[in-house]
């Protein structure tokens, strides 16, 4: 446990490293199209319009109301299943350079959170444009987001540590969990929001945890301050989770370097 | 002082076939009490070391000595830091260097500058001396302007001869070298010859696997015989040897004198 700790500081310490890497990370994509960073952003623009127009018709919602809400959901959740979904093989594509570089481990988890910020930051950038588009007011209640940030960043940090540790042990976990990644994307609310949803069903929304990963950062986003419950369960679930990422990879630290 | 030193160390590790990669398989063998899903799901540990005891202090230049499967690997990578011992401690001061298969994680898409950067940061080197060795490396590799293209636009030999430049341009206290520390061409060989000599020479101390008897004869002087994970001998390296063809039944027909070439 006492290693674990050491390892998840040792890690950040090493915040040259993974910022480095993680910017080449997303060098290497730029590279690869000709618009450059304009693609990443253009590419989620351009589902965000599609999404706004037939999720909108279906819902029955009013353009001006449901933009900002898809937006601001296919913003967050890209970053949320970005993590998930990479962050499930992290231990098992970073394996020629755990077998050759003797690196703290955690630095492949970090590497990666903010390999999907960076990319995080480039759609966000969508949000702003429609907030003004559609006339939103702006209001200091926004900056309630970077708080918000934080708690999303340590919240998909531990489920990276978590999923990549079993990912590496048991090779049929990345292929469960992205093939629960669309369901999921469905049945939390990015595109729609509880209240969507009769009252006496609502608590489908309220037991699913992505919900208030999704939730906190949304809020302030569009203007609205989260309320203290949705705080209180964000920090619990960082807390929490944390803890059981800690536990687990401890468990599995000295043997990842066998697994992969 | 640099040392590095190990008590009763002791490596296993699981040998994970397919069933035993499986989640849904775990899960069914453990509500079905392990029969359905068969003997505890193909799961063998493997005892890679056991009861390794040494000390090496500055001046050592240690041969790992035994046939494949003995251990040298595995031993080499837990002096590295790769590996973390089951049982027993290690313990070590000073700045380890591995020299293992160097071409294994460099990144193709990247350039040469970019990935010489990529290991330097991994290692923990600051970036004054990252910027020193990029115009060494570059003068040695004889790479010119390839080194601003991606490695998968090179030929085998010269990713070879970048990765070798690449993992020969470090400083360490303790150098690792494991065999097949692979070069290019032959013009290229003996000047990687000269390099690697250099290095092995300025590392206070230094662990070596390879097969070649002649080489390490020449180049250490201390042999460390393994099998099956246990030490047999640990004394010079000339007694190493010849306990090491005893323990093996083999004749010594090689002329332990010849010059041996580092790389291979």
């Amino acid at each position: 446990m006492k290693q674990a700790l050491l390892d998840t500081i040792e890690g950040l310490k090493r915040g040259d490293l993974w910022v480095y890497l993680g910017w080449h990370d997303v060098k290497q994509r730029y590279r690869r199209s000709t618009l450059g960073p304009l693609w990443i952003t253009l590419a989620t623009a351009i589902m965000v319009a599609g999404m706004t127009v037939v999720y909108g018709g279906l819902f029955r919602q009013e353009l001006k109301t449901f933009l900002p809400l898809v937006a601001s959901g296919l913003v967050i959740w890209g970053f949320i299943s970005g993590c998930i979904s990479e962050g499930v093989n992290v231990f098992i594509s970073a394996s020629s350079t755990i077998k050759q570089l003797p690196a703290p481990l955690t630095v492949h988890v970090f590497r990666l959170v903010w390999t999907q910020f960076i990319y995080f930051l480039h759609n966000l950038v969508i949000v702003p444009v429609v907030v003004v588009i559609v006339g939103l007011p702006v209001s200091p209640t926004m900056l309630l987001v970077i708080p918000a940030l934080f708690l999303l960043i340590a919240n998909v940090t531990w489920i990276c540590l978590l999923l990549g540790a079993i990912g590496a042990r048991f090779r049929d976990v990345p292929l469960i969990v992205q093939s629960f990644m669309a369901a999921l994307f469905m049945i939390t609310p990015v595109l729609w929001q509880p209240s969507f949803l009769p009252p006496e069903r609502q608590w489908v929304a309220f037991l699913n945890p992505f919900t208030y990963l999704v939730e906190i950062v949304r809020a302030p986003l569009l203007g609205n301050a989260p309320s203290l419950s949705m705080w209180l369960v964000t920090i619990a679930m960082a807390v929490g989770g944390g803890a059981c990422a800690t536990l687990l990879y401890s468990r599995s630290r000295a043997q990842i370097a066998f697994w992969v | 002082m640099t040392f590095v030193e190990a008590r009763d160390l002791g490596v296993s590790y699981p040998i994970l076939t397919a069933p035993a990669r499986s989640l849904k398989n775990e899960i069914l063998s453990r509500t079905t009490g392990g029969r359905i899903a068969g003997n505890s799901a193909g799961r063998v540990e493997v005892q890679a070391l056991s009861q390794v005891n040494f000390t090496f202090r500055p001046g050592d230049r240690v041969a790992l000595i035994g046939h494949n499967g003995s251990g040298k690997s595995t031993l080499l990578r837990v002096l590295a830091g790769i590996y973390h011992p089951t049982s027993g401690t290690i313990r070590s001061k000073g700045r380890v260097a591995a020299l293992f298969d160097a071409a294994f994680g460099m990144d193709i898409d990247a350039t040469g500058y970019e990935n010489i950067v990529l290991r330097a940061k991994y290692l923990g080197v600051p970036r004054p001396e990252i910027d020193r060795r990029i115009d060494e490396i570059v003068e040695f590799s004889e790479l010119g302007d390839f080194m601003a293209m991606p490695i998968r636009t090179y030929s085998a030999g010269m990713t070879a001869r970048l990765a070798f430049a690449i993992s020969t341009s470090v400083e360490a206290d303790i150098l690792l070298i494991d065999e097949g520390v692979s070069a290019g061409d032959a013009g290229f060989m003996a000047k990687a010859n000269k390099r690697l000599r250099s290095v092995v020479d300025r590392s206070p101390i230094v662990v070596f696997a390879s097969h070649d008897q002649g080489t390490m004869v020449n180049l250490c002087n201390r042999g460390l015989v393994l099998q099956s994970g246990q030490i047999q001998f640990d004394g010079p390296v000339n007694d190493a040897y010849a306990h090491y063809n005893k323990l093996i039944g083999a004749v010594v027909t090689e002329d332990l004198s010849a010059q041996g070439n580092l790389v291979a």
